[in-house]
């Protein structure tokens, strides 16, 4: 019996392995046209509108209800939207290294901590979807969420507008 | 003992691949990047030219066994360090530790051993003794252990968008190519016992390690474009902005869970 269960931990490895293989590999020889074209587009006004609001309070701190910021991050499919671009995201920033090296490298990072944010605040829903128990923090994590992805592209829309404006109109078009 | 023509032959191709890596890795400098990694090949020609030497000369069994399972572990703990070594390349491109990498490959590490620990202690080997069950045991643990371990280090670097560079990614894939195969054949060799078909499971790993070494020797004979590296300023600056992030981190992490 044993051996059933080392044979599938062992298939569920490979298969892991070769998941990571081809997403390295991707990551790697993606260009910029397909790392664009790869984008995509949310709902940003409404995004910024959540973001806004969790970064930078106003008096009436409780002016959207739950629905309402669930509904202008674009509901699940946004969440899912959220989470497929924040890996090009940071291949955008990181490709901007080959016309500012020192400043790409310190925005990458930046949008990296973001990213991992984000994806905390994503994993957060998810769990409290699957556990019942929590759902009364999911709002908390969908401001999170969006704050960090806002926070995301604006940092990129600022390297590619300081250092590449040739491309910022279709980046910012994209996203 | 006598060796058949066909381990003659096995040893011969593995011993020509290995010191063409060495060579490679030398002749081209890679060692200066790549030093565990170096160490490893280092270990492994001399391991091989030692066990020739071996097979041929008059000692008991029991020296042989000493001598056979000191390399053994000594081939795991630099199998482990070379993993480390991807890990630091990978994870730390501009010299500092990317934010939660190290905590990322750390977790995905640590639920790695525990796994294969349980595996390991679960596994009923097809051995004559207790002693050599629990040999084996430690043959499985230390397969599943490399594998996970790179997982670990693959997982947490694709997690977070890092991107590769060439020689890192040859190593990594010929790593994890070899680390299946082997994972696959101690499993094989557990269950089936040693002698299943001959040595038919040995000449597998020997032939897939072969294989591997040849494609390591090839890549890494390759240049790659040359990398560029921070100016100590801008590294002190980034490490600066690693710390501030991780207190504050840690800082909201603490007042969420008040």
């Amino acid at each position: 019996m044993w051996i059933l269960t080392f044979l599938g931990f062992g298939m569920a490895c490979a298969v892991w392995v070769l998941f990571i293989q081809i997403r390295a590999r991707k990551l790697r020889s993606a260009d910029w046209d397909a790392l664009v074209a790869g984008i995509q587009p949310m709902h940003m006004r409404g995004l910024e509108l959540v973001a806004l609001d969790y970064l930078n309070p106003e008096r009436r701190q409780l002016k959207l209800e739950p629905a309402e910021i669930w509904g202008l991050v674009g509901g699940t499919e946004g969440l899912r939207r959220m989470e497929h671009n924040a890996d090009l995201i940071i291949a955008l920033a990181a490709y901007v290294r080959r016309w500012n090296y020192e400043e790409s490298v310190i925005v990458a990072e930046r949008i990296r901590h973001d990213a991992v944010q984000m994806k905390r605040a994503l994993r957060g829903i998810r769990k409290a979807g699957l556990v019942g128990k929590s759902q009364v923090r999911v709002p908390f994590y969908i401001h999170q969420a969006a704050a960090a992805y806002y926070l995301m592209t604006k940092r990129l829309l600022n390297l590619y507008q300081a250092n590449q404006y040739l491309l910022y109109p279709r980046l910012a078009e994209a996203l | 003992m006598k060796l058949t023509l066909s381990a003659l032959l096995l040893w011969t191709t593995t011993f020509c691949a290995q010191t063409a890596l060495f060579l490679v890795l030398v002749g081209k400098g890679r060692w200066r990047i790549f030093r565990f990694f170096s160490v490893w090949i280092s270990f492994q020609v001399l391991d091989n030219i030692l066990f020739f030497i071996l097979v041929f000369s008059h000692i008991t069994s029991s020296t042989y066994k000493s001598i056979y399972w000191s390399a053994e572990v000594l081939d795991f703990a630099l199998q482990v360090c070379v993993i480390f070594e991807m890990a630091r390349i990978v994870l730390r491109p501009t010299g500092t530790w990317v934010r939660d990498a190290f905590k990322n490959f750390m977790s995905l590490a640590i639920a790695g051993i525990l796994i294969a620990v349980v595996l390991s202690y679960i596994a009923k080997p097809h051995s004559p003794t207790s002693l050599d069950a629990w040999i084996e045991r430690g043959s499985l643990f230390s397969a599943m252990l490399s594998l996970e371990l790179f997982i670990a280090m693959a997982a947490a670097s694709t997690n977070l968008g890092l991107v590769w560079r060439n020689h890192v990614m040859g190593l990594a894939t010929g790593w994890s190519i070899w680390a299946i195969v082997d994972f696959f054949v101690e499993g094989a060799y557990s269950y089936l016992g040693p002698h299943w078909h001959g040595i038919a499971l040995d000449q597998i790993r020997i032939i897939a390690l072969q294989l591997v070494t040849i494609y390591w020797a090839i890549i890494f004979w390759l240049p790659e474009p040359e990398g560029r590296t921070l100016s100590p300023q801008m590294r002190a600056y980034l490490s600066a902005l690693h710390q501030e992030v991780q207190l504050s981190a840690r800082r909201a992490s603490s007042l969420n869970h008040r």
